[in-house]
């Protein structure tokens, strides 16, 4: 707001120099209009004590004017701004300066201003006189207060109504307990804040209204120029007593109006700025006002209903309605129960519609509906359900006879019974379904219980239990149980380790360098073990082992048939300084001569084989 | 003489103690007692001296389906609709194949016109069985599973045997996974039980009703709010109820007062 007034007052300012140059290059040329004139006018002629009109004195032709605003008794002048024009037709130069008050009257009345003083150049003019009409209040709307429409609803802001209320009437009459649509709307003109202090309120007697919600429609409408937020209710009301009564609705409001007048103590700059909606708005420059906003009044007659030929299931339904009903499963057996849902929908008093009657039969057992409302888009709009079970007790029903219901209808003001259609059904004569708890054939009490003589009870139960069983604490879900949940862990765990274990050994089985070293070391670890048990138990084959380790480990590492390998093998692959050799010559030797070895040569000979086959690639 | 006198007299407590003890575990009667007690009672058809003595069990000593059934037996005899089909709920949860439950839950919704709703044939399937018996179907599984697992891993015999059972294990823990998803509403069950209840639109007296419901109707339990409790119907229908008109089926109380947090 302050950045767009900062906008406006820049080119005010550069109009400003170029009127006063204007006015210089005029008054040095010499050649200005030579005979002045002034005139008053005020707009709007009518208005009301909480607003005002403007007046606005005119001088044509002259440049320094000191106007003299008249005293009168109920009036208060505010000076509001002045504006200048300066127009230059064939080389001459014409200014034209008018000046605006806002007029604001204490009480209602005719005045008249009389002719206004303005002193130009010397000389003092006088305007015509101005006389206006100023009425008592304004929270009335356009064509429904005392003034005519346009009068009300010209362009001037402080010449529209500041609130009022309409009532979309509804019918000139209803009937007692019938449910009528209204709309209420409630006009606040644009620029005046507002605070609801009590939602709309039906005046008057023989009608009620509901509740009506917090949270009304808002919208914004343009009434004769005017814009006005408008807030809708959408409701009804019904009549509780018979009889014409004149109903209006009542809505009390708080304006916040703009405090007329210089918030500013005198001398403070310009007072006309600090009138502007801007310093009005930013420096608090509001007054409270409560108002209570009122519709016109209306009248509506409640008709009483028709006692003649009214139904016997009449249950004080009024409205338009249609009656659907459908039975699932359409094929029982005897003893089960059908769900009939039995549907109402329409538009009228939904509080009094009950239940479509069904009729009794010793062939079937009905039970207490259950009912559920589900409000449609108008406030009278809507579908009622109602399910009832119906038990069949004979299978040669075929058919469930029809549902029916019965409301007035206020357009032929007369009642309206609707039908439904028979619905055809399928009943199963078994054996579990007749034993089914009839009450024209009540079962056998059980053996086990030795009499059931209170009345109130169920043919039929089973027997009681007569051992207890274990007791526990409570009903917890076995998952909630601690061995359910150790058992599930241990269970996961071990799938793990499984599938871990299958993973590692499609690894080792998919990678063929990490499984021929697992066999080397394998092998190596086995032929150790035996060249050890060797040495320890058997000295004479300790050679021999000897020999067919160093064979094996070498064909492994060598990718040949270990028996294959020879001592010239060794000479020829291993460098010659390898232990091996000599152990693998002695082998030989042994083979033959079959001889022990010391024990301190075997435990050299090991050692060797134990540090040559473990570095084996 | 001292130390003399002191075992005199700690002996002397002793059997003061030991004979208390006996004389009040004799005035005392043992569950077992009562239970039959109460059978005795309900079999002269003396039902709510019965049902009082179930509930006395029930507070003491803990519950169990057979005590449930018996007190259903007994609500269902004086008219407790609701009361009855929450109770034979409680002793389905611990005995779901139990014949005589199933039968006379069946008996009395038919008997007090409470329908079940139409489901569709997955939540058909689900209701084959209860929570706690799909749990353990899908344990079962899970455990034979491991052990086929495990002893894959040493015998070579028998593999393709062996990697049926385990898809056959696999397929059963999937449904079974099905299953308890289908089922897990089961935990938030419950019962009307007041015979006037209404469902609300807000949890406070004065709130406008959105319809009735029936006593013995399965409602599910959603939030509590003061003295009213969140609901909703097998319809999807919610609203409030009071407290006091509902028992959690999977509460430990006996089925007289409904389990929820003390009321505000």
């Amino acid at each position: 707001m302050a950045y767009r007034r900062r906008q406006q007052i820049k080119p005010a300012a550069g109009l400003l120099i170029l009127l006063v140059l204007a006015t210089l290059f005029s008054a040095a040329t010499g050649r200005c209009q030579t005979e002045a004139t002034a005139f008053a006018a005020i707009h709007p002629e009518q208005f009301s004590v909480e607003t005002g009109a403007i007046l606005t004195v005119t001088l044509n032709g002259g440049r320094q004017a000191e106007i003299r605003l008249p005293e009168v008794a109920g009036l208060h002048f505010q000076k509001r701004g002045t504006s200048t024009q300066v127009q230059m037709i064939n080389n001459s130069f014409s200014s034209t300066t008018s000046q605006a008050y806002l007029v604001q009257a204490d009480r209602p009345g005719q005045y008249t201003i009389p002719p206004i003083s303005v002193a130009v150049d010397g000389t003092t003019l006088t305007t015509n006189p101005v006389s206006f009409e100023v009425a008592q209040s304004q929270t009335v709307p356009p064509g429904q207060g005392t003034g005519s429409p346009q009068t009300r609803s010209n362009t001037s802001r402080e010449g529209a109504a500041m609130a009022f209320l309409r009532v979309v009437e509804p019918r000139e009459h209803s009937w007692v307990g019938e449910t009528i649509p209204l709309r209420i709307r409630a006009y606040f003109r644009q620029d005046i804040k507002v605070n609801l202090s009590s939602l709309p309120t039906l005046k008057g007697e023989g009608f009620v209204m509901p509740q009506l919600s917090q949270n009304p429609q808002q919208t914004q409408e343009d009434v004769n120029g005017t814009s006005y937020s408008v807030l809708s209710w959408d409701t009804s009301i019904s009549a509780v007593k018979e009889g014409k009564q004149s109903l209006s609705v009542d809505l009390d409001a708080t304006l916040l109006l703009p405090r007329r007048g210089n918030p500013f103590p005198p001398g403070f700059g310009d007072p006309d700025i600090f009138q502007d909606d801007f310093f009005q708005n930013a420096f608090g420059g509001f007054e409270s006002r409560p108002v209570t906003v009122s519709s016109k009044p209306f009248t509506l007659e409640a008709r009483a209903l028709p006692t003649a030929h009214q139904p016997r299931d009449f249950s004080g339904a009024i409205g338009h309605f249609s009656l659907s009903v459908q039975a699932k499963p359409t094929e029982v057996a005897v003893g089960d129960p059908l769900n009939l849902t039995m549907t109402v929908a329409g538009s009228g008093n939904f509080d009094l519609v009950k239940a479509p009657q069904f009729p009794e039969d010793p062939r079937w057992k009905t039970y207490p509906p259950a009912a559920g409302f589900k409000q449609g888009d108008g406030p009278n709009q809507g579908k009622k359900t109602f399910e009832r079970a119906v038990v069949i007790k004979d299978s040669h029903v075929t058919e469930l006879p029809p549902a029916s219901f019965t409301f007035f209808d206020p357009d032929k003001e007369d009642y309206t019974t609707l039908t439904s259609p028979p619905i055809p059904i399928t009943v199963k004569a078994t054996g579990q379904g007749q034993a089914a708890p009839a009450p024209s054939a009540p079962a056998s009490p059980p053996p086990a219980v030795k009499a059931e003589p209170q009345g109130s009870g169920i043919a039929g139960l089973a027997p009681i239990h007569l051992q207890m069983e274990g007791l526990q604490k409570g009903i917890r879900p076995v998952f909630t149980r601690a061995w359910f949940i150790i058992m599930q862990v241990l269970c996961a765990v071990l799938l793990l380790g499984v599938l871990l274990w299958r993973l590692r050994r499609s690894y080792l089985r998919n990678n063929p360098a990490l499984h021929r070293k697992k066999e080397m070391r394998e092998l190596f670890e086995s032929s150790m073990a035996r060249i050890a048990e060797a040495a320890e138990r058997d000295q004479t084959r300790y050679l021999a082992v000897c020999r067919r380790a160093i064979q094996e480990m070498l064909g492994r590492s060598w990718r040949m048939e270990p028996s294959a390998i020879t001592l010239a093998d060794l000479e020829k692959r291993l460098p010659p300084a390898s232990g091996l050799i000599a152990v693998f010559a002695e082998a030989e030797r042994g083979a033959y001569a079959n001889y022990a070895l010391s024990v301190d040569r075997i435990r050299q000979y090991s050692e060797i084989i134990r540090k040559e086959l473990s570095e084996l690639p | 003489m001292k130390p003399t006198r002191r075992i005199s007299g700690l002996w002397a407590l002793l059997i003061l103690f030991a004979i208390t003890s006996s004389a009040v575990a004799a005035s005392t009667p043992s569950a077992e007692t009562l239970f039959q007690q109460g059978n005795d009672l309900y079999g002269q058809g003396r039902y709510q001296e019965a049902l009082q003595i179930y509930v006395r069990i029930a507070d003491r000593e803990g519950v169990s389906a057979a005590l449930f059934y018996n007190l259903a037996n007994c609500c269902a005899q004086t008219g407790q609709t609701g009361q009855a089909v929450l109770n034979y709920k409680r002793a389905l949860r611990l005995s779901p194949a139990d014949s005589d439950i199933k039968g006379n839950l069946d008996l009395l919704e038919r008997n007090a016109g409470l329908f079940r709703q139409e489901v569709s044939w997955p939540n058909r399937m689900a209701a084959l069985l209860d929570l706690d018996q799909w749990c353990l179907l899908a344990g079962f599984a899970l455990m034979i599973l491991t052990l086929i697992s495990l002893a894959g891993l040493r015998l070579h015999n028998g593999r393709q045997l062996g990697r049926w059972i385990s898809a056959a294990c696999l397929l059963i823990i999937l449904l079974s996974s099905a299953g308890i998803a289908a089922r897990y509403r089961q935990l938030d069950e419950a019962v009307v039980v007041g015979s006037d209840a209404r469902l609300l639109l807000s949890p406070f007296p004065a709130a406008s009703p959105i319809g009735a419901i029936r006593e013995g109707q399965t409602m599910y339990y959603r939030s509590q709010h003061g003295a009213y409790a969140l609901v909703e119907d097998e319809t999807g229908r919610s609203g409030w109820i009071a407290v006091k008109d509902i028992g959690l089926v999977r509460g430990t109380a006996s089925g007289s007062t409904p389990p929820f947090k003390q009321a505000e």
